[in-house]
């Protein structure tokens, strides 16, 4: 288990990386920016001294060997001097497949296909607010999976292709980069519910691409079988391609998606509630006592209930006593949520009222930083806010959602509160 | 004070600010990047804008780091490619071995890595992170718990 000081010990040997100095190319940067002689005294827009920088020039450099290196290779080859290796094209005959029969079938609620699997299957349909993104790697929420428990986890996931037509094979080369080494002309031709595509097999993947109604399939194999491109040629033969059934994230209100979505149960074993979710709660492991632990510890984290639903969407929940003869506006000022704290500055007795499981309560919703240049941004989804307060049974509940901005941020966020349950009865701490 | 002395003065707190802490700096943007020429290029771009800037920068040591994050961040943007890990072959990268540990980092979203970076790396506190990143309090610790969760889950077999 990776505890806090693993992590700072672990950190503390970047220690041992000793930094260039830099000074005199930073003092080269500024003149080159006319402003050591005239320091500005109002904040000016940002224009960089790239004439100095020495990469650039190495960058061009390499750019003009590797472009008179293709040149001469590719007038080798059209003349005849150099022989390509011809590339086998055709599929590998399929090896003997020990694999239960593909009996269920399977419709992806966002991804437009049709799939059959083995009854004893656990299937991980796609998020459908969330859409696909291939270039985040926690983003499995937008593909389907289906995990056979024999070593072999099919997904298969779906977005729009590019419009401009020559675009598709690096658009490809985008999503399943390198390909095995293998570049996209260089792949198997493989075909699955009538249309062509492409088929790498990489060490324990297989993925295949094809192109169907303007939609761009990836279809992928992660294995650790010998027969695994049997069994994904079993899989593929039965994957009905639905592009007209597809639905992108821009396609379906956020909130419909998420009360889709939240279907399962989460009682709190500490703090006396419950909410729906879709995936990915973790229990709180402390205990959160707002008024003897300051607001900036990390450890805060350990003591809220917290839902990651891999969709742009965090909830965290919890529940104290209160005080006696607290009132408790102030209090909440004080030691629960802050005005100073965070960007909506509105204190409790000022917030918008509410109703939770029939308990009145308020809620401040806080919108994210935004970014006015995208090319310096460090983060593009700098998280809102939204705090929401209730009482009930003598006991603060703060449940919270930190987002993306977005015109369903507080959507979701009223969806998930219509799905809490409060029972200060059953709460498991003082 | 006249303002050539104030020049003279701006130019040598602000060598003094880099002397004292763009080591530091430069390691995290390494952390973040991944990569020893683009912290060395927002290292000194960054520190070039602040000379630029001079006295007009109230706080410049908070100003220069969330600058170099930025300029790190659009350079990772502008080359649109996965972070790999180091391949760095010079020997100020060959002496720090913890790959794992850098690789999990990598693997956080930008906000998230930042965050933890000045948390367990540089050691700030999280209203200090804010200030460092250009946002709230509030959402570094939402980024910092949710970066935390990610390395245990990414590191988690690495320490038994």
């Amino acid at each position: 288990m990776t505890t806090m000081d693993d992590l700072r010990r672990r950190f503390a040997g970047l220690d041992r990386l000793r930094a260039p100095d830099l000074w005199d190319e930073i003092e080269l940067r500024a003149a080159a920016l006319g402003s050591t002689q005239r320091p500005t005294l109002l904040p000016v827009p940002v224009t960089r001294s790239r004439g100095f920088s020495r990469r650039s020039l190495v960058v061009l450099l390499a750019a003009l060997a590797l472009l008179v290196a293709l040149l001469a290779s590719a007038i080798a080859v059209g003349s005849g001097l150099i022989r390509l290796p011809a590339i086998d094209r055709t599929p590998p005959p399929a090896q003997v497949l020990d694999f239960p029969n593909l009996t269920t079938t399977f419709v992806s609620p966002r991804n437009g296909f049709s799939i059959k699997h083995p009854d004893s299957a656990a299937l991980t349909p796609a998020w459908v607010m969330d859409g696909w993104d291939p270039g985040n790697e926690e983003s499995d929420v937008g593909v389907d999976v289906v995990e056979t428990g024999l070593a072999a986890i099919f997904k298969g996931a779906s977005l729009k292709a590019p419009e401009w037509e020559g675009s598709i094979n690096g658009f490809v080369d985008d999503i399943t980069p390198g390909g095995c080494g293998a570049t996209r002309s260089q792949q198997a031709d493989i075909t699955i519910d009538g249309r062509s595509g492409w088929i790498a097999e990489c060490p324990n993947e297989i993925d295949a691409i094809v192109v169907a109604g303007g939609r761009l399939y990836l279809f992928t194999l992660l294995h650790d079988r010998s027969d695994a491109r049997a069994v994904f040629d079993a899989f593929a033969a039965t994957i009905d391609l639905t592009p007209e059934t597809a639905a992108d994230k821009n396609d379906v209100p956020r909130w419909v998606s998420v009360l889709k979505g939240m279907t399962k149960t989460f009682v709190s074993p500490t703090y006396g509630y419950s909410f729906k979710y879709y995936r990915g709660v973790t229990p709180a492991t402390e205990v959160w006592d707002p008024g003897n632990q300051p607001l900036d510890d990390i450890n805060l984290d350990n003591r809220f209930d917290a839902n990651e639903t891999g969709a742009g969407a965090y909830f965290e929940a919890a529940s104290t006593p209160i005080p006696d003869g607290v009132s408790i506006d102030e209090w909440v000022d004080e030691y629960v949520t802050p005005p100073a704290a965070s960007s909506c500055a509105v204190p409790r007795s000022q917030q918008e009222e509410i109703s939770i499981d029939g308990q009145p309560g308020r809620i401040a919703v806080c919108p994210g930083a935004p970014d006015t240049d995208p090319r310096w941004t460090i983060d593009t989804s700098t998280p809102g806010v939204i705090h929401a307060t209730v009482v009930a049974g003598g006991r603060l509940y703060l449940f919270s959602l930190y987002s993306g901005n977005g015109e369903g941020v507080r959507m979701m966020f009223d969806a998930w509160l219509d799905t809490i349950k409060l029972t200060p009865e059953t709460a498991a701490v003082p | 004070m006249d303002s050539a002395l104030a020049v003279v003065d701006a130019q040598s707190d602000i060598e003094a600010l880099y002397r004292a802490d763009a080591d530091r700096l430069w390691r995290a943007i390494y952390a973040f990047a991944g990569d020893a020429e683009i912290a060395s290029d927002a290292v000194a771009e960054a520190y070039a804008q602040l000379l630029n800037r001079g006295k007009a920068v109230r706080d410049p040591a908070a100003w220069v780091w969330r600058a170099a994050f930025r300029i790190s961040r659009g350079e990772l943007n502008s080359r649109r490619h996965a972070i790999d890990p180091p391949r760095d072959a010079s020997s100020h990268i060959d002496a720090y071995a913890d790959h794992d540990l850098l690789s999990a980092v990598r693997a956080l979203p930008d906000g998230q890595r930042a965050a933890v970076i000045l948390f367990y790396y540089v050691d700030l506190p999280i209203r200090q992170i804010a200030d460092r990143l250009g946002t709230n309090g509030l959402a570094v610790r939402a980024s910092l718990s949710r970066g935390r969760r990610r390395l245990r889950q990414l590191l988690g077999d690495h320490d038994g």
